[in-house]
C-alpha cells in the first residue's frame, strides 16, 4: 500500500474526529470547511513523519486541535490558505445532520469556554483517559483531573434539565 | 441530562465522506505550515542588526579612548545586541513548533510569538526617542566625522527630554496596551500549564 493509500485509509477511520474538533471550534459553515481543509492538509503534511512512539489518535488530535486554536485566534484576519481547492469542492462531505436539540446546546455551552477547555472537553467527551488527554494537551493527569472536574461541574449547572 | 448521555450523543456515528478526488490532488501540493507566519521583516532586520554591531564594534575600537564616543557608542551595542538576541529567540520559537506536539507546547511558542511581535513594536517606540542622542552622535562621528557636542548646550537638554518622551510613551504603552499584545498576553495566562 502506498502512502497516499495508507493516508485514505486512515482519513476513513478518523474522519468523524476531524469533523467534532472542527465543528467545536468554528460555529460558522463556510470557515468550518476552510478548517476541516487546514486540517486534513495539515495531517497530510505530518502522516510521512507520524512518530509510531505515539498512538494515532494522540498525534491526529495534537494535529486537529492545534490547527482549530491557531485558527481559531487569526480568525478576524483568517485569509483562505488554499483558494483555489474551493472551486474543486470539499474534502470532506457532511450533511450537517438535524442535531439533535441536546446536543446542539452542547455546542452552545461548549462555544462559551476557552480554547483550553474546549480540547479538554472533546476529548473527555470521546471518552479518553485522563492520562491520554495530558499526552495530547501537554499536561500533567493530576492536573487534567482537576480542569476536567471544574469543567463537568460547569456543565452540569448548565445542561440541567 | 448525565454526562455519560451527552458523550453517546457526541460519539453518534454521523453522514461523512471523503471527497477521493480531491484528496488525490490535494496530496501533490506542497502544504505551508499554518501555524504563525513569520514576517520576513525578522530575517532583515538580524540581518541589519548583525551589520550594525560590526559597525559598532569598528566604533568602540577607533574611540575606545573617548569617552564622550564610547558611551553612546556602547549604549547603541547593548540595546541591538539584546535586539539580536530577541530576534534569535523568535527565529528559535518559529523553527521549533510543530504541528504535532502537544497542545500546549505549541500554543505557548505560537502565544510567545504574537507577544514578542506586538512587544517589539511598542518597545521601537520607546527605544527611538529614549536613545535618540546616541543615534546621532556615533553616525555624525563617524560618517561624517561631525562632533555633535561641540553645538553648545544642547546635548543636556536633548537628553534629558528624550528620556522624558520616553517615559512617557512607556506610561501610555503600560497603560493602554495595544490588542495585539492584550490578547496575546491573555492567551498565555490561559494555556500556562499550573
Amino acid at each position: 500500500m502506498d502512502q497516499q493509500q495508507a493516508f485514505e485509509q486512515f482519513l476513513e477511520t478518523h474522519k468523524q474526529l476531524i469533523l467534532k474538533v472542527a465543528g467545536t471550534y468554528c460555529g460558522d459553515p463556510e470557515l468550518r470547511k476552510d478548517l476541516i481543509q487546514d486540517i486534513i492538509l495539515q495531517l497530510w503534511k505530518s502522516f510521512p513523519s507520524y512518530n509510531q512512539a505515539y498512538a494515532l489518535s494522540t498525534w491526529m488530535y495534537r494535529i486537529a486541535l492545534n490547527v482549530s486554536i491557531s485558527s481559531l485566534r487569526k480568525e478576524s484576519t483568517r485569509k483562505k490558505t488554499y483558494e483555489g481547492l474551493h472551486q474543486q469542492g470539499d474534502l470532506l462531505y457532511y450533511q450537517d445532520p438535524h442535531m439533535e436539540e441536546r446536543l446542539q446546546l452542547l455546542y452552545q455551552h461548549m462555544e462559551e469556554l476557552k480554547p483550553m477547555e474546549k480540547a479538554m472537553l472533546i476529548l473527555y467527551l470521546d471518552s479518553r483517559q485522563h492520562t491520554e488527554i495530558a499526552e495530547i494537551l501537554g499536561m500533567t493527569a493530576s492536573n487534567v483531573s482537576t480542569k476536567i472536574h471544574r469543567i463537568k461541574t460547569l456543565l452540569k449547572s448548565k445542561v440541567k434539565p | 441530562m448525565e454526562l455519560p448521555e451527552l458523550s453517546n450523543l457526541w460519539n453518534a456515528p454521523g453522514n461523512l465522506s471523503i471527497n477521493r478526488q480531491l484528496l488525490k490532488e490535494v496530496t501533490l501540493y506542497k502544504v505551508k505550515a499554518l501555524l504563525y507566519s513569520l514576517k520576513w521583516s525578522t530575517y532583515f532586520e538580524l540581518m541589519l542588526n548583525i551589520l550594525f554591531i560590526f559597525f559598532l564594534q569598528g566604533f568602540i575600537l577607533d574611540h575606545f579612548y573617548e569617552i564622550r564616543f564610547l558611551i553612546p557608542a556602547l549604549i547603541l551595542i547593548a540595546v541591538t545586541l539584546a535586539s539580536t538576541v530577541l530576534e534569535c529567540y523568535k527565529l528559535y520559537l518559529f523553527y521549533s513548533l510543530r504541528v504535532d506536539s502537544p497542545v500546549t507546547e505549541t500554543q505557548q511558542k505560537v502565544a510567545q510569538l504574537q507577544y514578542l511581535e506586538a512587544l517589539e513594536a511598542n518597545s521601537m517606540m520607546v527605544i527611538i526617542p529614549l536613545f535618540s542622542a546616541p543615534i546621532l552622535i556615533v553616525p555624525a562621528k563617524a560618517f561624517f566625522d561631525f562632533d555633535l557636542y561641540q553645538l553648545g548646550n544642547w546635548m543636556p537638554q536633548y537628553i534629558i527630554g528624550s528620556v522624558v518622551v520616553g517615559f512617557v510613551i512607556a506610561f501610555l504603552l503600560r497603560k493602554f496596551p495595544n490588542e495585539k499584545l492584550k490578547k496575546a498576553i491573555d492567551f498565555l495566562k490561559e494555556i500556562k500549564v499550573d
